[in-house]
């Protein structure tokens, strides 16, 4: 693994019975990154957690994190990893699940101090039943517990789902402050690009199985222009360089990368979200991992 | 490691000692009621000494019935108390983890899968084999006078599966069945069928050979001997396997060819002279063979339940 790199999948495909889940995905995060991982349903995403977190194998390519491979020797040490569903033992209490994260980390580093003042900060009472938590307090101890194992990664698979927008913002401030303060990278998933739009560095986009987009959040909107101009425009970027046109009535829009703005077309940078949705709009598909990095 | 076990499986645990708990205490009280009726009656002797002549006058046949609707049941929920603590144990054990999707938290911390694995098996299995030998302990006390009111020996069908170390192999294959099925199905109650199946259809095959692990011994009687009986009766505390009649060259004649000569009811002292049979021979398992027996059915389970416990972690290792 490259200095700097933390989590690296090398032509890395999942196949599940006859379907492909991953496939040829090739994609390097940088240490230090608050990363975002994006795609539609069935993209792939869960998949990827699942494979750089140990729980599967991969069926091609080689999965690295932090110099090991999940799928050998499990969890990396210095990796974290919350579900989507955020999986805790919802007949323990709280402060029984501390100890539970205590326990299954005894041969690892965990904070438990700090575990604690995270769980006070969320306003979760140590004496409170898992399972009796809000969707909100729940996400809360699930991310103090993978920030207690003091890790260089923090891998979050869709931690904001099923939250409030409060809860939401509250997580998210959590994670970033966090993160901040630790030097932690992140790479978490979302369909809901407004919460990472202010929050993340790094963008992977995923689609059909496949590694879109991957690279610095900054670096790819420069290299993009969201166009707008008449739909009888004659003025035509070149094929491989249009990600996503539609014509609505007399007018024409346009995700273009990598190349000049035609004559009569108004060019912006494309927020997050366009980018996104652009990529995400594309068709047919390329095969090219699209790296801009 | 060990506590978080214990606190996952405690509802299952404490439950499995509430059963066990439960059934050392009916037992006892059992022996204790039995005991002070028979002094009450003056027949203690009829329940410690099987060479007493407890036969004469009714006391002992009051005894008898009074006690007629407990050993019967008692007996029965023995026979099936130790497979359903194994499954109690070891259902909960890894389906209810894949169920709530914790096994996505416990498999992601600085735990290997074969340690968590083999410390939730230990922590569970090892205090409900205890257990299940100290009821069966319990149980072969409480129930030592019953068997000689109701002239039971230990080599029996039934009294041999209740006692020895076979309970504890019989709770450690459900066990095992339950916990592989558990990792294999992830489903509570697809992993309780599967277990009451497949101990049912294993136990049964593994119960039904054996008293033949073991070449029974064979008495041989002449025919100018006194009658024993047609049922090839070797006598209390052995259990008969097979009898028939020998020609002078001491092969042994094949009964169907022998009732087709002799049907019943000729008078065989008679008959059996006529086709070559000079003597009858009866085969038996001895009381000596108990515990070799137990040891052998014992040790068959516990293969069995390795070889189960083997394929659920063969599974884990590729998929979770």
């Amino acid at each position: 693994m490259g200095e700097g790199v933390v989590l690296r999948f090398d032509g890395v495909g999942k196949r599940f019975r006859r379907r492909w889940a991953l496939r040829d995905c090739a994609l390097e995060l940088p240490r230090g990154r608050i990363a975002a991982l994006v795609g539609p349903n069935g993209a792939g995403k869960t998949t990827a957690f699942m494979l750089a977190s140990g729980l599967m194998r991969p069926t091609s390519g080689r999965v690295d994190v932090l110099g090991v491979d999940p799928g050998r020797s499990g969890m990396a040490a210095g990796a974290s990893f919350v579900a989507q569903d955020k999986p805790l033992y919802r007949a323990l209490r709280v402060d029984e699940m501390l100890r539970a994260g205590a326990v299954l980390n005894a041969r690892g580093r965990w904070d438990t101090p700090y575990v604690l003042r995270l769980v006070d900060e969320a306003g979760v009472g140590l004496g409170e039943r898992v399972g009796e938590l809000s969707p909100g307090q729940r996400a809360r101890v699930a991310l103090a517990l993978a920030l207690g194992r003091r890790p260089d990664l923090l891998l979050l698979d869709e931690p904001l789902a099923e939250l409030d927008p409060l809860a939401r913002k509250q997580v998210m401030a959590t994670l970033l402050a966090e993160a901040a303060e630790t030097g932690t990278t992140v790479l978490l998933s979302s369909h809901v690009i407004a919460d990472l739009e202010d929050s993340c560095d790094y963008l992977v986009l995923l689609r059909d199985g496949r590694v879109r987009l991957c690279g610095e959040v900054e670096e790819l909107l420069a290299a993009h222009r969201h166009l707008t101009g008449p739909a009888d425009s004659a003025a035509d970027p070149g094929a491989g360089h249009v990600v996503h046109r539609s014509t609505v009535g007399r007018q024409t829009t346009a995700l273009i990368r990598d190349t000049e703005v035609p004559p009569g077309f108004r060019a912006v940078t494309p927020t997050l979200d366009d980018l996104v949705l652009g990529y995400l709009q594309q068709e047919p598909a390329p095969t090219s991992t699209g790296s801009a990095a | 490691m060990t506590w978080l076990v214990w606190r996952r499986q405690r509802a299952a645990l404490l439950l499995c000692a509430a059963l066990l708990g439960g059934t050392a205490l009916v037992l006892v009280a059992a022996r204790l009621l039995l005991t002070g009726a028979a002094a009450e009656l003056g027949v203690t002797a009829c329940l410690t000494d099987r060479a007493v002549d407890c036969t004469d006058g009714g006391r002992r046949y009051e005894l008898y019935q009074s006690f007629r609707g407990f050993q019967g049941p008692a007996r029965a929920w023995l026979w099936v108390l130790a497979p359903i603590v194994g499954m109690i144990a070891g259902a909960g054990l890894f389906a209810r983890e894949f169920e709530q999707r914790t096994q996505v938290f416990a498999l992601t911390q600085a735990t290997s899968r074969t340690r968590w694995w083999a410390t939730g098996i230990a922590v569970t299995l090892v205090p409900v084999l205890v257990a299940v030998a100290g009821l069966t302990l319990v149980a072969s006390w409480a129930l030592a006078p019953f068997a000689v009111l109701y002239e039971h020996y230990r080599i029996e069908p039934v009294d041999f599966d209740l006692s020895g170390v076979l309970p504890v192999g019989s709770a450690l294959l459900a066990f095992a069945i339950a916990a592989a099925a558990g990792l294999l199905l992830r489903n509570s109650l697809a992993t309780i069928v599967v277990t009451v199946l497949g101990w049912t259809l294993i136990f049964f095959v593994v119960l039904y050979d054996r008293y033949d692990y073991l070449p029974a011994e064979t008495t041989t009687t002449p025919l100018t001997d006194t009658w024993r009986g047609w049922d090839g009766d070797t006598g209390p505390g052995t259990l008969p396997r097979d009898f028939g009649f020998l020609d002078a060259a001491g092969n042994r004649i094949d009964l169907t060819t022998f009732y087709r000569h002799c049907p019943v009811p000729t008078d065989m002292r008679v008959c059996a002279p006529t086709i070559g049979a000079v003597s009858v021979y009866r085969d038996y398992q001895p009381d000596s063979n108990y515990w070799p027996l137990q040891g052998i059915t014992t040790a068959i389970m516990i293969v069995l339940s390795a070889l189960t416990l083997a394929a659920g972690k063969l599974r884990l290792r590729r998929v979770v």
